[in-house]
């Protein structure tokens, strides 16, 4: 596999001042410090090909900002190697960052009092961008994220979603190889959480753009990202996709069944009676140990009259995989 | 690669436009105690000159209310610790965003900072002068050369504020409370810059002291040039003082800048 990005046993913790809550505990601070240690990363590795999306998911305090910061340049792990595009991000910052993209979407990197349209322009000439590609860069990216009024409007002025549209917009402007989301959606609402899922996706397929996304939407990461790296405690607890989780954690289905005329559920290694009421049953099934051709035999002599057949929630798979991290 | 700080500059300079009434008020109250002080020099002054032991005074009268109100229009330039760039950054949390532009980071802050110093200071000190050119309160400057001289030294003084700012400010990247520091430098601006009293009028050993340090290059060095009270044969050493103090500080807070970045790189900003 080509290694745009390679991490291999990347390690951060970091050290907090403690301090006992009231007045005597602010005087003992001054004579005594307590410092925790608080582990962020401990020993993660991985890695990611050009022109891959790909999903950082864990729980808050996780170590996902930890891992995106790293990978960004600015934070120093404690031990381990990363490499991106053949550098190391935070030995040398400024050239590291000239070819990468970030959108935080708890911040901004837009002039808050200034219009759009000069916030680019400024961005522009600290990436060095040639005004002709600039033009053209702000061109097309304003149609494709339909920023056409928004350019002379001060950015403090927008909503969420038109800013966080202009965010992306603004860490594109020079065509970084590489684009790290940090919870890009955040806070969107529907409509503009699929525009700018779709814009991922358009810029992947038609730029090559290699994107590492973090979020806590999972759908998002389900139609986004074919392989998802789960982080917990600072650790890997799964490279794959979140199919392959689901089967991991979670292979359950739940069969719900309605009925002609009240019978009595089946039984079968495998099957487990959730719920059974005069017109309907509802089955949990294991498909390991009853694969689906197997279950429509078993209900072949019931009364059925309709049949739905569903996964787990992807929320309730990942939430399982936290707990059991935990 | 010049317009990677230009622009930034030019943006906060655009930002800092915006705030004309803040100006008009400050021209207001800027007036008003240049005229108290104004009425107080000239009380002493009078006095002293009227005594019967009268030495010759240190600046002439006229050089004094000449003095002050060029010290009035650009009083700006000693306000400069209000300067919030890294201070802002550090408290916000932004300095990620910031440390993920390809610039230098001392450069880039050094840029908009020297916007947030110089348009405030003119937006007050242009009218200023107009007024007090045009009702006589302020004489033209004694020759064209005191005049391109005094032009000069006031450039360097926006350039040496700023870098003392960005100094004070980088105290934030190692303290949540920079304030502290912050605090103090307000008391070294007013008393050793000439704009309390004018440094020619301190005792001698306190006036050698004030001029050694950096904060007569703020005020006192160009406003005693254009009063002619240093001459143009003596305008070297002041000069060449006040760009010294201005090299000094910039590499001083560079080098806090690095150091404070690389601590912020360990312990996540």
């Amino acid at each position: 596999m080509d290694g745009f990005i390679t991490v291999s046993d990347l390690a951060k913790t970091y050290y907090i001042d403690e301090r006992s809550p009231g007045m005597w505990g602010a005087l003992r601070g001054v004579l005594h410090r307590r410092r925790r240690a608080v582990p962020a990363l401990a020993g993660v590795s991985f890695t990611i090909g050009a022109g891959a999306i790909v999903g950082l998911l864990g729980p808050n305090g996780a170590g996902k900002s930890t891992a995106i910061k790293i990978l960004a340049g600015i934070l120093r792990p404690d031990a381990g190697t990363v490499t991106v595009a053949g550098r190391v991000p935070w030995r040398e910052r400024r050239r590291h960052v000239a070819g990468i993209g970030v959108v935080f979407g708890q911040k901004s990197q837009l002039w808050w009092d200034l219009p759009v349209a000069e916030s680019f322009t400024i961005l522009g000439a600290i990436y060095r961008v040639d005004q002709g590609d600039l033009a053209r860069r702000i061109t097309d990216l304003a149609a494709l994220l339909d920023l056409g009024d928004l350019m002379a409007r001060p950015v403090r002025t927008l909503s969420l979603g038109q800013r966080m549209r202009c965010e992306l917009a603004a860490a594109l402007l020079h065509a970084p190889p590489l684009l790290f989301l940090d919870e890009p959606t955040i806070g969107l609402d529907a409509p503009a959480k699929l525009a700018v899922r779709s814009f991922i996706q358009d810029l992947n397929r038609r730029h090559g753009t290699t994107v590492l996304l973090t979020s806590h939407d999972l759908d998002e990461v389900e139609t986004l990202c074919p392989r998802v790296l789960v982080i917990a405690g600072g650790r890997m607890l799964l490279d794959g996709s979140l199919a392959d989780l689901r089967r991991r954690v979670a292979p359950a289905k739940r069969v719900t069944v309605d009925l002609s005329e009240s019978a009595e559920p089946p039984k079968h290694d495998g099957l487990t009676v959730v719920e059974a009421t005069a017109r309907r049953w509802v089955l949990e099934i294991d498909p390991r140990r009853l694969p689906t051709p197997k279950l429509m035999a078993v209900l072949a002599e019931a009364p059925v009259v309709d049949l739905a057949i569903a996964e787990a929630p992807i929320e309730q798979v990942v939430a399982r995989l936290y707990a059991e991290a935990a | 690669m010049i317009s990677a700080y230009f622009e930034p500059f030019r943006a906060a300079a655009l930002v800092e436009v915006q705030y004309r009434a803040a100006a008009l008020a400050g021209i207001v109250t800027q007036f008003a105690f240049g005229w108290i002080r104004m009425e107080i020099f000239v009380a002493v002054l009078v006095k002293a000159s009227a005594s019967a032991a009268a030495q010759p005074l240190a600046l002439s009268l006229r050089q004094t209310t000449d003095y002050i109100w060029l010290g009035q229009a650009f009083l700006m330039l000693l306000f400069t610790w209000r300067v919030p760039a890294l201070r802002e950054v550090v408290r916000s949390g932004a300095l990620g965003v910031e440390l993920l532009r390809p610039v230098d980071c001392y450069g880039f802050w050094y840029a908009q900072s020297l916007a947030r110093v110089l348009v405030p200071c003119a937006l007050r000190a242009v009218p200023m002068l107009a007024i007090c050119l045009a009702t006589g309160l302020l004489h033209p400057p004694v020759s064209i050369e005191a005049g391109l001289w005094t032009a000069i030294s006031l450039a360097m003084a926006f350039l040496l504020s700023t870098a003392l700012a960005m100094l004070v400010s980088t105290a934030a990247l190692w303290l949540v409370a920079g304030d502290g520091i912050a605090a103090l430098v307000p008391g070294f601006l007013w008393s050793l810059s000439g704009v309390i009293v004018p440094l020619a009028f301190l005792p001698d050993w306190l006036r050698t002291v004030a001029e050694a340090l950096p904060f007569a290059g703020l005020m006192d060095t160009p406003l005693r040039l254009y009063v002619g009270a240093i001459t143009l044969d003596q305008a070297a050493g002041p000069l060449l003082r006040q760009a010294l103090w201005t090299v000094a500080l910039i590499a001083l807070g560079w080098a806090a800048v690095q150091r404070g970045l690389r601590q912020a790189e360990i312990a996540g900003g």
